[in-house]
């Protein structure tokens, strides 16, 4: 089973590296959360995302939205189609119950674009949470929270993780 | 050479109405280097707000121009500033970009500095020559730093006019940002920090351009339509903005006006988005035309040469940063009415959706910074077009009710280009005095 839930999460990672975005939204329960906090300080980032600055916090009809701007041929930040490859590591996997899980992994996203002059490469890493349930023998994100390291974004964009 | 530039750059011709700009002037060096110098270092600028620095001893650090500079509040509640350089081999004195401390240890040799600047340290001082007084290396002081209602402002050089001078005819705009509520502004904790490829100046004309966003947002409008809701203050039809105006308001300074309530200037049509603050004794404090006007219009306020204030459905301090020439950084902050009920700052927050790198609409508008400029790479076609309403221009300030909230120098309809080419005037006039100064200098 735990192994199972390890290749959910790589299986998320690669919705989003071939830009399956509308499946990659399915995989959100109707009453999920996608949240990335943004740093307070050095050391801390905010607590509280109804009174504090998040860089994301949505909800499941917010991530829907998300996939439809994406999708529409609008969202001019990615044309051209960045290529990225998301790489997750150190997974541990603690079982709330039979059917409910956290999973705490690193993770690192490379996105290489073809603009300005000879194209730019961007690296972003990071600490994630999952929390994965198993509806109707399928898995499911109830919650997602992203610790982005390197969150000063020079270049103006940062993908979902 | 810098004067021929100037002349090069910026064609003005109001006999034909035609107004162009070179696109060198976002990616030439000379002309970046004296902005840097001439804007941010012998100006005011916009270091940060008070609520990054509210307990006694606490400190932030900014940058001015090309200065690291430590922005303190002392323990008597006095903002200082001070070059964040040790006086005895340079490194910086304080790393931690915010805390609280009385004091700033030099890591490198242990000099000590309070944080009212005044050297209080100098490990093994018997070692220097007896005539050495340690009161004499202090931190190097920031020459100005003020508050104006919470907003700190910082000035490298002594002379310059008073704060309240600097802000000119935006300071009764910037009231009227703290002014709608009863208890003024309160920022949250928490910073988007992103940066783009462009010159500096690329973000301030886009905050005020109201002509590319049905173009450049046009993802997010229809998300935001596809919530089976009509935004009240996002209409795709440029004839509905024709009510709606820009403004230059002089010394760089300049914002964008919508005449609507702003209490509803959420997504939802009539919802009321923030908290009502419009009770009699709020009436009575902030006086009849702020009462007014804290209800007749919302803005995106630009304090020139780097403070963005962002009145939407969300509320945003927006801190520009020029890096390089052809590289800016930003700090986005939230910020919210003092005492609001938590419900109304969630909402408000969540509105940010529209903002920072991760959001729907800040990403779309530095892609075309980018855009715009590989294009400005261009020798054989390097011109702008920014004549956009200059048939449509208020010069006489009085035929506009607003002027009775403050004086402007030009008004045009928000589409237009007319802040923009007030700006360049300004600009190219500011560049092209300081070289005279230093000629007569040298010629004296």
């Amino acid at each position: 089973m735990l192994r199972e839930v390890e290749n959910f999460i790589y299986h998320e990672a690669n919705l989003m590296d071939e830009g399956k975005y509308e499946e990659w939204g399915e995989l959100f329960t109707e009453d999920s959360t996608y949240w990335i906090p943004s740093w307070m300080t050095e050391s801390k980032t905010i607590s509280n995302p109804t009174n504090e600055l998040s860089l994301i916090y949505w909800n499941k009809n917010n991530i829907n939205e998300y996939v439809q701007r994406l999708n529409s041929g609008d969202a001019h930040v990615m044309i051209p189609s960045p290529r990225t490859t998301r790489y997750i590591t150190n997974i541990l996997i603690e079982p709330l119950n039979e059917t409910e899980f956290i999973v705490k992994s690193n993770w690192f996203l490379h996105d290489f674009r073809l603009q300005y002059n000879e194209g730019v490469q961007q690296f972003f890493g990071g600490k994630m949470e999952h929390r994965v349930v198993r509806e109707n023998g399928e898995f499911k994100i109830s919650h997602k929270e992203v610790i982005v390291i390197n969150d000063n974004i020079n270049r103006g964009h940062l993908m979902i993780i | 050479m810098l004067k021929e530039k100037l002349e090069q750059f910026i064609i003005d011709n109001p006999e034909d109405r035609e107004f162009k700009v070179n696109g060198k002037v976002y990616t030439d060096q000379e002309l970046y280097e004296k902005e840097i110098e001439l804007f941010f270092e012998k100006s005011w600028v916009y270091v940060c707000h008070e609520d990054q620095i509210k307990q006694e001893n606490d400190y932030f650090l900014a940058q001015i121009g090309k200065e690291p500079v430590i922005i303190t509040r002392s323990a008597d509640g006095q903002i200082q500033g001070f070059i964040n350089r040790c006086p005895h081999r340079g490194a910086t004195v304080c790393r931690e970009h915010q805390g609280n401390s009385k004091s700033f240890r030099c890591f490198y040799h242990g000099w000590t500095f309070r944080n009212n600047g005044d050297c209080i340290g100098v490990a093994d001082q018997q070692a220097y020559p007896s005539n050495f007084d340690k009161s004499k290396h202090g931190l190097t002081k920031v020459a100005k730093v003020e508050s104006y209602r919470g907003f700190v402002f910082a000035s490298l050089e002594e002379n310059v006019p008073t704060l309240e001078e600097h802000l000119g005819n935006a300071k009764p705009f910037l009231d009227v940002v703290i002014d709608r509520y009863a208890d003024g502004i309160e920022v949250a904790n928490g910073v988007t920090k992103y940066g783009n490829v462009g010159n500096w100046k690329l973000q301030l004309e886009n905050a005020l351009d109201y002509y590319h966003p049905l173009f450049v947002h046009k993802s997010y409008f229809d998300i935001v339509a596809k919530r089976g809701v009509k935004r009240e203050n996002a209409s795709l039809q440029f004839k509905e903005r024709v009510v709606d105006h820009q403004l230059y308001l002089g010394g760089g300074h300049g914002l964008t006006v919508h005449y609507r309530d702003f209490l509803k200037a959420g997504y939802l049509e009539g919802e009321l988005f923030q908290s009502d603050f419009r009770t009699p004794e709020w009436e009575e404090k902030v006086g009849p035309l702020m009462a007014k006007w804290t209800q007749k219009i919302s803005m995106h306020l630009l304090i020139f040469p780097n403070l963005l204030i962002m009145e939407g459905p969300a509320l945003q301090i927006r801190q520009i940063r020029p890096v390089s020439v052809d590289r800016t950084e930003v700090y986005g902050r939230a910020y919210y009415p003092k005492g609001q009920p938590d419900e109304y700052t969630s909402r408000q927050l969540a509105a940010y959706e529209f903002l920072g790198p991760a959001g729907h609409g800040t990403p779309d508008d530095i892609a075309a910074f980018e855009s715009c400029t590989v294009g400005y790479q261009s020798e054989k076609a390097p011109w702008n077009n920014l004549s956009r309403g200059y048939d449509r221009e208020v010069t006489d300030a009085s035929e506009l009710e607003i002027s009775e909230l403050s004086n402007f120098c030009v008004a045009g309809n928000i589409s237009d280009d007319t802040f923009l080419r007030a700006m360049f005037r300004h600009w190219k006039e500011q560049l092209a005095e300081e070289k005279d100064a230093s000629k007569k200098e040298v010629h004296a």
